[in-house]
């Protein structure tokens, strides 16, 4: 990995992936063990919407080590995309058609797209926030004057 | 001398050094995905 940091993403010290791995874990370890009946949320679309947050991480912290990854700025939507693509056909269609592990449920494709999106919310909030700031406070179209 | 060597200094070579990491990067996303089928 390079000694100067571009940017303000912490991998596997960020804060959205830290709580995705926790909760993970609590849903692995005390959530899951103690439920008699199958439930779909717990057993199913939880660990699913959880995969961008604590998965993503990873990858672009080994991305960047070799120098594929140009800086640290948080994941973007083409990186959430393109890892979402490759693990929705992997998952979802290729584990459970050709390795015969795992399930391919549909509404797990949707979670994960969930997960990816809420994850890229919290991951952009500082450049959200500083886009809605400049919306407010930015120059108004012509013939409009602030009240 | 190796013919190859030349060539990694120039355009060649930056070509080569992407090739590889992207190949790197797709063992990497490989091996990761099974780990995480398997595992989780």
């Amino acid at each position: 990995m390079p000694a100067e940091k571009h940017g303000t993403f912490g991998y596997w010290h960020d804060s959205v992936f830290l709580v995705s791995l926790g909760l993970y874990l609590l849903n692995r370890e005390w959530i899951k063990p103690v439920l008699h009946n199958y439930s779909p949320f717990f057993h199913g679309h939880l660990n699913d919407s959880l995969t961008v947050p604590v998965a993503l991480p990873v990858y672009l912290l080994f991305y960047r080590w070799i120098g594929l990854r140009p800086d640290d700025q948080p994941p973007r939507w083409w990186e959430i995309g393109c890892h979402l693509a490759v693990w929705c056909f992997f998952f979802k269609w290729f584990g459970p058609s050709v390795l015969h592990r795992g399930v391919g449920d549909p509404l797990d494709n949707w979670s994960m797209l969930g997960g990816g999106i809420v994850a890229w919310l919290l991951w952009q909030r500082n450049w959200l926030t500083g886009l809605f700031q400049a919306r407010k406070t930015g120059p108004l179209p012509d013939g409009l004057s602030k009240a | 001398m190796i013919p190859i060597l030349p060539t990694l200094g120039g355009a060649g070579g930056t070509w080569l050094m992407l090739a590889l990491k992207a190949l790197a990067a797709m063992g990497f996303m490989a091996a990761a995905n099974a780990v995480v089928l398997y595992a989780c």
